[in-house]
């Protein structure tokens, strides 16, 4: 579902208009980045700012309650929970980022000919993403999960990066399509610019700033896909600090430990919350 | 826990039927008054049930509803002690390879055809033949003439006779002690043929048989069980059990508290603490050992698990205590056989949790700076797994855990170099040593895939006394046999022993007969009955 | 108009066909050994390889992947290693999801709808910026979550609710709840995004300036105007809902496809995860293609050969 969310917009169907009342200057861009910074600092700095190690299980009745020696208290094998919630940070933001690195370079494969070949190429490749985007994300993240024959965190980003490259794929063409037929493309070509040149020289340029819109979006769409992963427990393996096992842990124990159920969340709200207003605030710009 | 008594199993020449051809009442069967009449029983399971057909029901809770539906010629009393079930009495041959079943009188299907000698031929000879494609026909090789209904060039199988109505012969290919165990699993029970032929697969959703039960519907999720009119054993006057299956362990207490279940299957690790101080909980908890350990395997033939002194390494360095607290409940092991088992040894005192001196042997075996390796897990492990990953990184063993489907689980570490540890569990097939010892440590059930020992533990002096506990008799000598062995693994070390399973559940204070079996699994669900409130 | 149909119907043949290699494709690669799955812990190696034998697992890719095209083409989705038939399981697990999928997808458009309208209608900063927030909140927050802490609150806290399962309107409650929660939110931006545009338009602009009732503005000439298009977009939505509810199904217990395709994953059990998404991807293509038939009916300005965009 989260990775249709705003699909609609960039997409021929849906036309947002132009001065929409939303809020006026930047302010979402400057809540987006400051976000994510903090979630990048807990990231670079968790070693530091984690009162223990995300392994080390306190021995006694876990799971144990907030205290002053475990801020957050621990989890069911005693293990502090702000810093496992730290350490997660890395693995979130690393997931979210090759992730998407993967679904940008599958998407702009299969996007830029699909919008400037058009014809056969465009209806091959389109129909291509049409069937795949046909699966539920989360259906074929699982069976393309279930596919691998163990779990580390090369093959979880690139399960993510193959169920997410299909808006990306579909918002480089739209693009392509546009800027194939403007001024300076049709003069280079003119000029006898072959296809790869006219791409790579011309027109991969003037799409940066629409990839760094879909970048934002699809690394906020990563991270939930991996925390959903995690929570059917298919994330990555034991015994890494992940916010979705977190909460998977989490709803065994919320009779006994509530506590375990909220921070986890909040952390993925956190950061996918700023990538996507960075990317609100990005699409607003441009249009 | 209640205490656990052992009944050494007796060599069986006749065994007369209790009270002139009547049922035997079972020991826990009605004791308290008179029960609640058209009662009906909630219970609500985890897991799926995968089949109801007694040709391929193999895991605890299709084998706990088969055996409510479909029952065999023998049973067990509330231990481990084999009693008569359809048959009234049997007889073994001087050789011990014969055995002479007598059926009760005027037991009928519950679609109410009555049950003969031959409806029994039929039945074993159905597990037997490659079309039903059972794969619990091997127990069932040692009657003489299997083979070649295995092979599909019989259709009748030679050691099975039924000369009367009421007399059944089963001749074996050699003496087996433990025949009369592997008559009593759920894959020996009587199924009429009309009814299974006609069904073919179908008969796994629509079963027939004779029990105290018989299955009404089956729809998505939920199985209703009804008394089954033509039963002639005790009536325990509840009329229907509704069973739930896949339903989410958090979902239990809840559902148990707004007395929506009679009985919980378990009770999950994060009500157990709440359930232990809550007196009135306390008083409805039930909790016994059952027959399954948990252990650490290890691949004799891999490195660095080829070294004995490695293997005794891990097993100074986990922390039994605290993996058998982890589920909720559990009995740290000592060594293989579970308490609930003939041939426990209570003696053995196991490895301590001792990580200095694991850190010293690791540094005699070569490596002093520890290592790395993968243990095998499936994902309902996965917690214990980690105590046993954080108590290795104690000793310097850094282990990745690799969390798989079972399917994968199972035939990586039962092939030849497919995992070099891996968490697991075993139940037996039947209360006997050997189901333990035999196939887990024998160098014949070493293959290169699917090897049950898996471990690949090779020691011939084990093997001969393996073997020669085979043919022996049951009887003590027996049992001191496999004493002897189970002593000589636990030296060598193939596995490091974890925790002996504990089964806990709870039951609503109306409810009787909810107590845990040593071999039958989760409910017993014929003893289930409730007081009149 | 004739050619337009024959060519989307024959996309659709195309899109079934290739959502049926891939799922296929994808099921086959599953590793591990199905036969020793089914065989239990404690089987014997050759009953193992029996089992193989027999369910045709020995086979190569391509003749198992036409064996299963061809039982498709009869309806025939194999059976379960349980042995029982995948069209009857699913069966028995599809209508709980389409419960669940239809009223979550009825909220999503109606309370979606009105709050957006209601906020493109009262034009005030305060509204849009709370829409803003609100949209991004639910753009960016796990459903599990939403369902883990609905479930806290409610059905363990307040006990207003029961914890999961199903059968009763209660039990709907707060799995409705938890699924409704991103859509609204993205249905409210949506909506509100097309009415503020039409709302500005000259034709609103005079029925506003002839005194005509602020309702009847927005329900006779704005809404229907600005409503259309998000006709194909809840439409294909609809559809992705009925393999989109997995993680709403997981937290409450709700014996759905989601639930079952998870649960399955875990045993492997191959031929129903194969059927389950399969369903669910046959769904998306089917109203995909309705839509796409049915649109230019509803919108004439649509031009027909515009409309391939939808596919």
């Amino acid at each position: 579902m989260a990775a249709q969310l705003f699909s609609g917009p960039m997409t021929s169907r849906a036309r947002q208009p132009r001065g929409a009342a939303w809020l006026a200057a930047r302010p979402l861009l400057a809540t987006g980045l400051l976000l994510l910074c903090v979630v990048v600092g807990a990231a670079v700095f968790a070693p530091w700012l984690a009162p223990h190690s995300p392994l080390t299980q306190a021995r006694g009745d876990a799971p144990l309650p907030p205290s002053t020696h475990f801020p957050l208290g621990t989890d069911s094998l005693g293990r502090d929970l702000l810093s496992r919630l730290l350490f997660g940070a890395r693995y979130s933001l690393a997931i979210g980022g090759c992730a998407t690195l993967v679904a940008l370079a599958i998407g702009l494969l299969v996007g830029l000919p699909a919008g400037y070949f058009g014809g056969m190429v465009d209806g091959a490749l389109m129909r291509l993403v049409d069937v795949v985007m046909a699966f539920p994300s989360i259906l074929l993240a699982v069976a393309l999960a279930a596919v691998l024959p163990y779990r580390n965190l090369g093959t979880v980003l690139l399960v993510i990066g193959l169920v997410n490259w299909t808006t990306v794929a579909r918002v480089v063409r739209g693009e392509t399509l546009a800027l194939r037929e403007q001024a300076f493309v049709e003069a280079a070509r003119a000029l006898g610019a072959g296809p790869g040149r006219v791409l790579l020289r011309h027109i991969a340029p003037h799409l940066a700033p629409t990839l760094l819109t879909v970048a934002s979006l699809s690394a906020g769409t990563a991270i939930l896909l991996d925390a959903g992963l995690s929570y059917l427990g298919m994330g990555l393996p034991q015994p890494t600090p992940s916010w979705g096992d977190m909460l998977r842990e989490a709803q065994r124990w919320y009779r006994a430990a509530p506590w375990l159920a909220v921070w986890p969340g909040v952390a993925v709200l956190i950061t996918v919350g700023g990538l996507n207003m960075i990317a609100f605030d990005l699409q607003r710009r441009r249009r | 826990m209640r205490p656990i008594a052992f009944v050494a199993m007796p060599i069986l020449l006749v065994v007369a039927a209790v009270a002139g051809g009547c049922r035997a009442p079972g020991d826990g069967a009605l004791r308290s008054g008179a029960p609640a009449r058209g009662a009906t029983i909630r219970l609500a399971i985890t897991d799926d049930i995968k089949t109801l057909d007694p040709a391929h029901a193999y895991d605890t809770y299709s084998t706990a509803v088969v055996h409510a539906l479909c029952t065999g010629l023998v049973d067990y009393d509330d231990g481990t002690r084999l009693v008569p079930d359809l048959a009234s009495r049997w007889e073994m041959s001087a050789d011990g390879r014969e055995y002479r079943f007598t059926l009760r009188p005027g037991i009928r299907f519950s679609n109410g055809e009555p049950v003969t000698a031959a409806a029994f031929k039929y039945s074993l000879e159905r597990v037997l033949r490659p079309e039903t494609g059972s794969n619990l026909r091997s127990f069932f090789a040692v009657i003489e003439g299997a083979e070649a209904v295995m092979a599909g060039s019989a259709r009748e199988c030679a050691g099975i006779q039924a000369p009367a109505p009421d007399r059944l012969i089963l001749r074996l290919k050699k003496p087996t002690p433990t025949f009369l165990n592997i008559l009593a699993m759920t894959c020996a029970a009587v199924v009429p043929r009309s009814v299974a032929e006609k069904a073919g697969r179908d008969f796994a959703r629509h079963p027939v048989g004779v029990g105290p039960y018989r299955l009404r519907s089956w729809e998505g999720s939920v199985l209703e069980l009804e008394r089954n009119p033509f039963y002639t054993g005790d009536d325990t006057g509840v009329r229907q059990i509704t069973l739930e299956t896949q339903v989410d362990e958090a979902v239990l207490m809840p559902r148990y508290e707004a007395r929506e279940l009679d009985v919980t299957p378990l009770i999950p690790a994060a009500e157990m603490s709440h359930v232990r101080s809550d007196p009135q909980l306390k008083q409805l908890a039930l909790e016994a050992p059952v027959s399954q350990t948990w252990y650490l395997g290890m691949n004799t033939r891999m490195k660095p698990f080829d070294d004995v002194r490695v293997r005794q390494a891990v097993n100074y360095a986990v922390d039994r205590e605290r993996q058998a607290r982890l589920p909720g409940a559990g009995v740290p092991a000592t060594g293989m056989l579970p308490p609930t088992m003939p041939g426990y040894n209570p003696r053995l005192k196991g490895y301590p949790h001792d990580p200095e001196r694991a850190r010293q042997l690791l540094r005699q075996a070569g490596y002093p700076a520890g290592f790395r390796t993968t243990m095998w897990i499936t994902d309902a492990y996965r917690r214990r797994a980690e105590a046993i990953q954080e108590d290795l990184r104690g000793v310097g063993i850094q282990v990745e855990l690799r969390s798989v489907a079972f399917g994968v689980y199972a035939d990586t570490y039962k092939r030849e170099n497919g995992a070099p540890c891996w968490y697991g569990g075993w139940y037996p097939d039947y209360p006997d040593p050997s189901s333990y010892l035999e196939v887990l440590f024998h160098s014949r059930n070493i293959s290169p895939t699917g090897a049950l020992n898996a471990t690949r533990y090779q020691n011939p002096e084990v093997d001969r006394l393996l073997d020669l506990a085979e043919r022996t008799p049951s009887g003590e000598p027996r049992l001191a046999l496999y004493r002897q062995a189970e002593e000589k693994i636990l030296a060598d070390a193939p596995v490091a022993p974890l925790y002996y399973e504990v089964e806990t559940r709870l039951r609503q204070p109306e409810v009787e007969g909810a107590e845990v079996h040593p071999v039958w699994r989760y409910l017993r669900l014929a003893r289930l009955r409730k007081r009149p409130s | 108009m004739i050619g337009y149909v024959l060519r989307r119907l024959a996309w659709g043949l195309v899109a079934l066909l290739g959502v049926t290699f891939l799922a296929f494709t994808v099921a086959y690669l599953v590793p591990g050994d199905a036969a020793q799955l089914l065989a239990g812990p404690n089987a014997r190696p050759d009953d193992v390889a029996n089992i193989r034998r027999q369910l045709g697992l020995d086979q190569p890719w391509l003749v198992q992947y036409a064996g299963f095209l061809w039982r498709l083409a009869h309806a025939d989705l194999g059976r379960s290693y349980t042995g029982q038939p995948v069209a009857e399981i699913i069966a028995q697990h599809l209508p709980p999801t389409l419960l669940l999928a239809a009223t979550g997808w009825i909220c999503w458009l109606v309370f979606g709808v009105s709050l957006g309208a209601l906020v493109a209608w009262r034009r005030n900063r305060a509204g849009d910026a709370a829409l803003l927030v609100f949209s991004i909140v639910g753009a960016s927050v796990p459903t599990f979550w939403v369902g883990v802490l609905l479930l806290y609150v409610f059905a363990v806290r307040l006990g207003w609710f029961p914890i999961g399962g199903s059968g009763s309107g209660r039990h709907l409650v707060l799995p409705t709840l938890t699924l409704a929660a991103a859509g609204v939110a993205y249905y409210a931006r949506l909506a509100h995004a097309h009415l503020d545009e039409t709302l500005t338009r000259d034709y609103v602009r005079t029925a506003r300036a002839k005194g005509l009732p602020g309702p009847l503005v927005l329900g006779r000439h704005a809404l229907r105007t600005a409503l259309l298009p998000l006709v194909t977009i809840a439409g294909s939505d609809l559809a992705g809902l009925v393999g989109g509810v997995v993680f709403t199904e997981s937290v409450f217990n709700w014996p759905g496809l989601g639930r079952l395709a998870v649960e399955r994953m875990t045993q492997q059990d191959v031929p129903v995860i194969l059927g389950v998404v399969l369903v669910s991807a046959t769904a998306v293509v089917l109203l995909n293609l309705v839509i796409d038939l049915v649109y230019p009916l509803l919108d004439p300005r649509v031009r027909v050969g515009g409309a391939q965009e939808a596919g």
